[in-house]
């Protein structure tokens, strides 16, 4: 008998240690065995081998409302939670009275740029917010 | 990334789990849109279902939400996933690759999910789960509601028709 789904639990190291044993006993002689093995394991490998995708800024702007609007407006909310941290992150640093007031005006220009031209990346902003 | 004590806050499952539950979805429906809308779905319901949730086996918990969300996508389209192309594969970070690398690599990633998108959903969703996200076949198990046994004959035979579908190319 071949071993059937057990190569897969193999090469997933899913297999306990006497089964595994037993598979490799099973292996070492039975030729259909380890040609089915190396084809499965050939597209394990190429699945595992697909790259990975960016997720679209807007899958972590934490408002709820956030998941009903549209593509663009989706993406400038999600600007201005990085704006108020930003703004944020400039209170703690300057104390209360330094506030970069300007920074606001920038991001936006900087996500309406993104929002409106296909080939400016917005995944780059991810990369900042995401982690 | 399992947590077995603590309930993690929404923004800590948006943060550490937001990517991976979108390539899943972008590897089960090839293509970017309904991967975003998908993903959306599964952080919102997360969003609602974390106050009932009790610590145990979050990843089970959690791909549970992602497999039900899909198929009740599924059943509002009343469409299967599987017609469309995929999108062209951006390649990962990469060190000054050559156009040629560019391009076998994105033909390569192109034909995967193309024979992704031709398995039945048992087998497709089960492959996706053990070799883009990452489950033991117990977690598969647990987010699929079927015996582990059930999880392995799925994978095997789904790399075996991925393996077929590449081969006939």
């Amino acid at each position: 008998m071949h071993l059937g789904d057990r190569l897969s639990a193999y090469i997933d190291n899913e297999l306990d240690p006497p089964a595994r044993s037993a598979a490799e006993r099973h292996l070492s002689d039975c030729p259909p065995c380890r040609d089915e093995l190396e084809g499965v394991a050939r597209v394990r490998l190429r699945t595992r081998a697909l790259p990975l995708q960016e997720a679209p800024l807007a899958l972590f702007a934490p408002s709820a409302e956030v998941v009903a609007l549209p593509v663009r407006r989706r993406v400038l909310v999600a600007a201005a939670a990085v704006a108020t941290l930003v703004v944020g992150i400039g209170l703690g640093v300057n104390g209360n009275e330094a506030v970069p007031l300007q920074l606001n005006p920038l991001v936006e220009q900087h996500v309406a740029r993104a929002s409106l031209d296909p080939g400016f990346n917005v995944i780059q902003v991810q990369a900042v917010v995401g982690r | 990334m399992a947590s077995h004590e603590a309930v993690p806050t929404w923004e800590q499952v948006a943060s550490d789990y937001g990517r991976v539950i979108y390539n899943f979805a972008y590897r089960l429906t090839g293509n970017r849109d309904d991967a975003s809308d998908l993903a959306q779905d599964v952080l919102l319901r997360v969003r609602k279902g974390l106050a009932a949730y009790q610590p145990g086996s979050f990843e089970g918990w959690l791909w549970r939400i992602t497999r039900n969300a899909f198929l009740d996508e599924i059943r509002k389209k009343k469409r299967r996933p599987t017609t469309e192309l995929p999108d062209e594969d951006r390649s990962a970070i990469r060190t000054s690759p050559t156009p040629e690398d560019v391009l076998a690599e994105t033909r390569l990633s192109d034909q995967m999910q193309a024979a992704l998108l031709q398995l039945p959903y048992e087998f497709r969703e089960a492959v996706v789960m053990c070799d883009v996200v990452g489950l033991t076949y117990q977690e598969i198990a647990d987010a699929a509601d079927v015996p582990v046994g059930t999880v392995r004959s799925r994978i095997h035979r789904g790399r075996l028709m991925l393996r077929d579908a590449l081969e006939a190319r």
